[in-house]
């Protein structure tokens, strides 16, 4: 592959015919990889269920358009995403460095496309035109044909915000191939673009805090007008019908683009690596390793200076390998300044909610902001995507003496531990600005961790029966839409009930079981069905 | 070396009427065999024979289409990669864990009787890989994976042990205790099935062969039985002879 992408460079014989080639290669390798996914869809039943969500969502928006059925959306959301918005771009461009030299979508296109000897260029612009057609289905279902109808607004403004988003995804991946140059250069360099665009995220939050608590602040003016012509102040101008705002974004856009392909023009094997790299994080955290830290390209661990040993039986194993796996997964230094951020996190959210207790809140906003506790609950517990197949065909992991859905068990309450303690650095930040309120946060722990127990047992069974990791992708992400859709609202209403009990920490209690006994039935479930047929399952998640 | 389970005498592993297919594609076909306590069988076939599919799905990581698995008369069920160890062509480890905290996992797994240590430090010093006890299984090459997966199912000490091209990756030193202790594992009454494309390599060591193609069965016996029935000297040439 190397030798093929070095073969680019500096090469001027008969480019046209070479890019005529190398166009077709490509075009025929969409084609086919398209055709032969609605081949599968077609043939497998179970395929085809995992898409009738999607049929259904539109059905509905359809009826909803048919019946003038309009959704309400407070008008003071809009508000505070215009607010936070100029922050958001600049936390995306600090985490683009990382993902910035991923070009390509698997091991095959790595190895295969990148063989074409195709300039980075024409790689870039593939992409963004082989995303379009699909793009251009949902917009048209979605953008024009259903959704104004049901948002109560028109196709214009739908159109109005749609292109600056669309010029603010071109404006972040040439940012991404500009970090990820940055960092090729030297490390410390990329460190300081992580740090700086955090910096400016930072600044360009604190206009938004009057707004979240109500207290004027006249000496955040200044920064204010700074983040409107921020690239994310550009976005939300643009989404109100100002040309000009999208022309400058996308003048930003194109100059940014530009100037990522202009670094990495000759950075073929380097980004093919990066892929590869970032291939095998994706399957060492969806393996439920530590993503960051394993495989040969990464930094080397700490060698194990004595192996340990552990009285636990039968299941019990897997709770101590779990252990030592968290243990060993990270480097204790940025292990440390993870679990500080997220302390930190926790003292800011106790902040503003002191602050908001003190300022008397709309019952709206108290409203918003109970529903956003719920969907952060709801969408930490999610977990799709994490892989169950390297352990399923593991020998090792089948040499144990009780049945499979009780070593899953232990497995996903084990990790379930080890995952909740960044969460539970957030709440003591929180305890600490709130002491008064502890055992409403020991509370608000436990039900977020029961609905991860149950999010991680639905994973596992749509796992069962959608091995295939495209499929239960896509499965899992309709299946999320569908119960946020569900849970959000029915979350919020039973919460707002509960604080208006005299014992709402009790009460608030009571989904706990429920989310438990859930997940338990579904690992039952799940692990009946895998019990004697992991290798096969394992081997379909691949496809 | 390790001698767990207690093998009864006259056992025997039997697979009747075996099949599985892969989208319409016939993988293994109404395939039959037995294989008996203290017996070593190689199983043999060219690429894409079934091997790999028969080993699996005998050893309970794949449901078969039909067919039955039996111990001792006695019908397995989907747990019985309780019952058979099987030590797959792709050495699969987990990354975190050392060599050692492998053998540990495996003895407290199945509550192995106390004094499995010294069964485990015998294992990895005959594989030449105690030294190397503490290191993670991550910084494994392929043939110390493959050895530490052989210890491991050595370990287990299951009546039946399954072994998928096992000396792929070995080293001559490990090929030859590899030898040594499948002997050893016959001789104490296991039931052991190999599957190998090494045809001189099984020669000498196994008691029967059992050839299959395309997913059927074309030829089962005893190698004296085999040379027989096919005038050849060696079973490399009853390989041909019966796949061509």
């Amino acid at each position: 592959m190397m030798e093929a992408v070095g073969r680019g460079r500096g090469v001027a014989r008969s480019r046209s015919p070479r890019r005529r080639a190398q166009l077709a290669a490509l075009l025929y390798l969409q084609l086919r990889g398209a055709l032969r996914k609605w081949e599968l869809v077609a043939r497998d039943p179970l395929r085809r269920l995992a898409w009738a969500p999607y049929v259904a969502s539109a059905l509905w928006l359809i009826g909803a358009r048919v019946f003038r059925l309009h959704l309400q959306i407070p008008g003071s959301t809009w508000t505070y995403i215009d607010a936070l918005l100029p922050a958001l771009v600049f936390l995306l461009i600090a985490m683009s460095r990382a993902g910035g030299g991923r070009l390509y979508q698997s091991r095959a296109h790595a190895h295969l496309v990148g063989g074409l000897g195709v300039p980075i260029w024409l790689q870039i612009a593939w992409q963004h035109l082989q995303r379009l057609p699909v793009m251009l289905w949902n917009f048209g279902l979605f953008g024009v044909v259903l959704l104004p109808s049901v948002l109560g607004v028109g196709p214009v403004r739908v159109v109005e915000t749609v292109v600056p988003i669309l010029i603010a995804l071109t404006f972040l991946g040439g940012a991404g191939l500009v970090g990820f140059s940055a960092r090729l250069r030297s490390p410390r360099l990329g460190q300081a673009w992580t740090v700086t665009a955090l910096a400016i995220a930072a600044v360009l939050a604190l206009p938004a805090l009057p707004l979240l608590t109500g207290v004027p602040m006249p000496g955040l003016q200044p920064l204010s007008e700074a983040a409107a012509w921020s690239p994310g102040g550009l976005i939300v101008m643009g989404a109100s019908g100002s040309l000009p705002a999208d022309l400058v974004l996308a003048v930003l856009a194109l100059g940014v683009l530009a100037l990522g392909i202009a670094l990495t023009r000759n950075l073929g094997p380097e980004l093919a690596e990066a892929s590869y790299r970032y291939f095998m994080l994706v399957d060492s955290a969806r393996a439920g390793g530590n993503a960051g830290m394993s495989g040969a390209n990464m930094r080397l661990r700490d060698p194990v200076q004595v192996s340990t040993s552990t009285a636990l039986k039968g299941a019990g194993v897997l709770v101590w390998k779990t252990w030592l796996e968290f243990k060993r997964g990270g480097t204790g230094r940025w292990r440390l300044v993870t679990v500080g951020f997220q302390l930190l996190f926790g003292v800011v959210v106790g902040w503003v909610g002191l602050t908001l207790l003190d300022s008397h809140v709309s019952s709206s906003l108290t409203t918003l902001l109970i529903a956003g506790a719920v969907l952060s609950m709801v969408a930490i517990g999610f977990s799709s995507g994490r892989q169950f197949g390297p352990l399923l065909r593991n020998p090792v992991f089948a040499l144990n003496r009780d049945p499979l859905a009780k070593r899953l068990l232990a497995l996903l309450l084990t990790r379930q531990i080890t995952e909740s303690i960044g969460s539970l650095a957030t709440f003591v930040g929180m305890a600490l600005v709130l002491p008064a309120f502890i055992p409403l946060i020991l509370v608000l722990m436990l039900v977020g961790r029961a609905v991860a127990i149950g999010m991680l047992g639905l994973d596992l069974y749509v796992f069962a029966w959608l091995p295939s990791a495209t499929d239960r992708t896509m499965a899992m992400r309709i299946i999320r839409t569908l119960i946020l859709a569900v849970v959000l609202p029915v979350g919020t209403a039973f919460a707002l009930w509960a604080f208006r009990t005299p014992v709402p920490d009790l009460v608030l209690l009571l989904p706990v079981p429920l989310f438990l006994f859930l997940g338990w039935r579904l690992v039952e479930s799940a692990g009946a069905r895998l019990e004697g047929n992991g290798l096969a399952v394992a081997i379909a998640e691949r496809r | 070396m390790s001698n767990h389970a207690v093998v009864p005498s006259g056992a025997v592993l039997e697979v009747v009427k075996l099949s599985k297919s892969y989208r319409g594609l016939k993988a293994v076909d109404s395939l039959s065999f037995t294989v008996k306590r203290g017996e070593l069988v190689a199983l043999l076939g060219p690429n894409g024979a079934g091997k790999s599919t028969t080993l699996t799905c005998v050893a309970g990581y794949q449901k078969p289409d039909s067919g039955a698995v039996r111990w001792n008369n006695r019908e397995l069920g989907s747990d019985r990669s309780r019952h058979i160890a099987l030590v797959p062509e792709t050495p699969e480890v987990f990354p975190l864990l050392t060599i050692w905290e492998h053998l540990v996992f495996v003895a407290r797994g199945l509550d192995l009787p106390a004094g499995w240590e010294k069964d485990a430090e015998a294992l990895l010093e005959r594989f030449q890989i105690l030294e190397q006890r503490d290191k993670l299984g991550e910084a494994l090459s392929k043939g110390m994976r493959q050895k530490l997966l052989v210890a491991c199912a050595a370990l287990a000490g299951t009546e039946v042990m399954f072994l998928d091209e096992p000396m792929v990756g070995l080293d001559p030193h490990a090929q030859r205790e590899l030898r040594q202790m499948m002997l050893e594992l016959k001789s104490a009454g296991r039931a052991l099935m190999i599957s190998s494309h090494l045809i001189t390599y099984l020669e000498g060591l196994a008691d029967r062969a059992v050839i299959i193609k395309a997913g059927r069965l074309v030829a089962d016996g005893t190698l004296d039985e085999l040379k027989g029935r096919y005038g050849s000297q060696d079973l490399e040439e009853i390989f041909f002879e019966a796949t061509t």
